[in-house]
């Protein structure tokens, strides 16, 4: 699959925030990690709508928008969406998706891909064995590791590889710390990045980036 | 008894085998197979050199250790839809937010195109057949292959098999995104397309590049000038070949016999 970076999002990744304030977020997906200068940016066709003021209702409800690419611009299906407060809005890139986007709130601090903060989610399937060591793009000391095993070819090892596929590990992040720091997973699986409370941060593989690893 | 009789002797034939090979230039063909998840389609070309002859009569000229250098350019087409497959929906509950699930993620495989080219050299004997005949005004004396040989193909087949594996495994790792889907697809290409194939597919190519081989040992205009004039009263005499036929005979040597009837 794609690589490991929320701020370049492709099939196989999804990012998701949970709204917890009512009004109209308008939001761009945008090719660019860096947030667009204020004269750049055009009138917004995109927006989450989070109805309603009395706080948040018991029962939290996911709603997905499909992102699509066609003939090099991104689309989101639906691009207005409403919801109420509480709920969880995953965005998820298709397969015609062939250069990573970040989606951000335009308003420059409710939501964004490419800088995570509280009631985020970034999603990744591991397509590659290996070790995968991650960390914060931004410069935090935020950083962990993904063990990627192969599974065997035998056909009772390949039945409970189908079956784990379905079984998700979550990494917890708090402040610059991630829990567990180093997960283990088979090929296929799908590591969840909850984002409990950071500043701005980002998921990717150390080996996206120019800089040397840093010792964890 | 014929009007003029010609023999050469074996390494006088090697001469114009020699000779034939380097007229003859490049022969080709064209074809296409299939199995499994592999279509393929191929075009070759072969030039021949070398070979020494021997000649058993009464019409059978033997070539030993002929060299067939051959080159071959494939087109395979690696169907990968029977790797199609969902990532199923994942759910985790996660404080603060609660239960989240990703969708099913289904990834459809394409058809890949994988050119590849080929070129080797083989060495291979067999008899051939002569054959006199009037072709368009020109008497030609051949020499056709009686049958295609075997030939062993087993080092050919190895090489070219190792080179059709790392052709597809480098395209198929541009398309398929898992490490384990790579090896299952590269699994399901060895089975339908191993060595057994490749040793056929080499077969089918040579056949028909070798099939039907024939080497051109002599070629006379059937009406030609044979002595030239030498002024108004002195006309060029000119001879008229009625039939041509030639055949090994074996007199204590073996020798390639040329007969010719003629009109003047």
């Amino acid at each position: 699959m794609s690589s490991l970076d929320s701020r370049f999002l492709h099939v196989g990744d999804c990012y998701g925030h949970r709204f917890t304030r009512a009004g109209t977020i308008p939001y761009e997906l945008s090719r660019s990690p860096l947030p667009p200068v204020a004269s750049s940016r055009r009138e917004p066709a995109l927006a989450i709508t989070v109805a309603g003021s009395s706080g948040e209702h018991p029962g939290m409800r996911q709603h997905k928008v499909a992102v699509r690419e066609l003939d090099g611009a991104l689309l989101a299906e639906p691009a207005q969406l409403e919801i109420a407060v509480g709920d969880a809005v995953l965005w998820v890139p298709d397969k015609t998706v062939e250069i990573g986007f970040c989606v951000r709130a335009l308003d420059g601090e409710t939501f964004d891909s490419a800088s995570l903060t509280r009631n985020s989610l970034y999603t990744h399937a591991f397509g590659l064995a290996g070790r995968h060591r991650w960390r914060d793009a931004h410069g935090s000391a935020l950083c962990g590791e993904v063990l990627v095993t192969m599974p065997k070819r035998t056909p009772e090892e390949r039945g409970q590889w189908l079956e784990a596929l379905s079984k998700g590990t979550v990494v917890h992040v708090g402040d610059e710390h991630a829990t567990p720091a180093v997960v283990e997973i088979m090929v296929g699986q799908t590591v969840f990045w909850a984002i409990e409370k950071a500043p701005g941060v980002s998921i990717t593989d150390v080996t996206l980036l120019g800089k040397p690893d840093k010792p964890s | 008894m014929p009007d003029i009789l010609a023999a050469i002797d074996e390494t006088a034939a090697n001469a114009l085998l020699h000779d034939a090979e380097s007229a003859l230039g490049k022969s080709g063909a064209s074809g296409g197979t299939g199995s499994g998840p592999i279509v393929l389609t191929w075009s070759a070309s072969a030039s021949f050199a070398g070979g020494t002859t021997a000649f058993t009569p009464p019409k059978i000229i033997a070539i030993d250790n002929c060299e067939a250098n051959y080159a071959l350019g494939l087109d395979l087409g690696v169907d990968l839809s029977f790797l199609d497959f969902c990532l199923p929906s994942v759910c985790v509950s996660i404080p603060c937010i609660g239960e989240v699930c990703t969708p099913e993620i289904c990834i459809a495989f394409p058809t890949i195109p994988v050119p590849l080219s080929f070129s080797s050299a083989l060495v291979f004997s067999a008899d051939f057949e002569l054959d006199a005949s009037l072709v368009g005004g020109d008497w030609e004396i051949d020499i056709v292959i009686v049958s295609v040989p075997t030939l062993d193909l087993g080092a050919d087949a190895t090489l070219l098999l190792e080179a059709i594996i790392a052709a597809i495994e480098a395209a198929l790792a541009l398309v398929v995104p898992f490490g384990s889907l790579l090896a299952t697809a590269l699994g399901a290409i060895a089975v339908a397309f191993g060595i057994a194939e490749v040793e056929g597919l080499l077969g089918d190519v040579l056949t028909a590049l070798i099939s039907g081989l024939r080497f051109n040992l002599y070629k006379q205009p059937q009406h030609f000038e044979a002595i030239p004039g030498a002024g108004p009263l002195d006309p060029p005499v000119f001879v008229n070949i009625l039939n041509l036929g030639a055949e090994v005979q074996d007199a204590g040597k073996p020798e390639l016999v040329v007969s010719a009837d003629i009109q003047g």
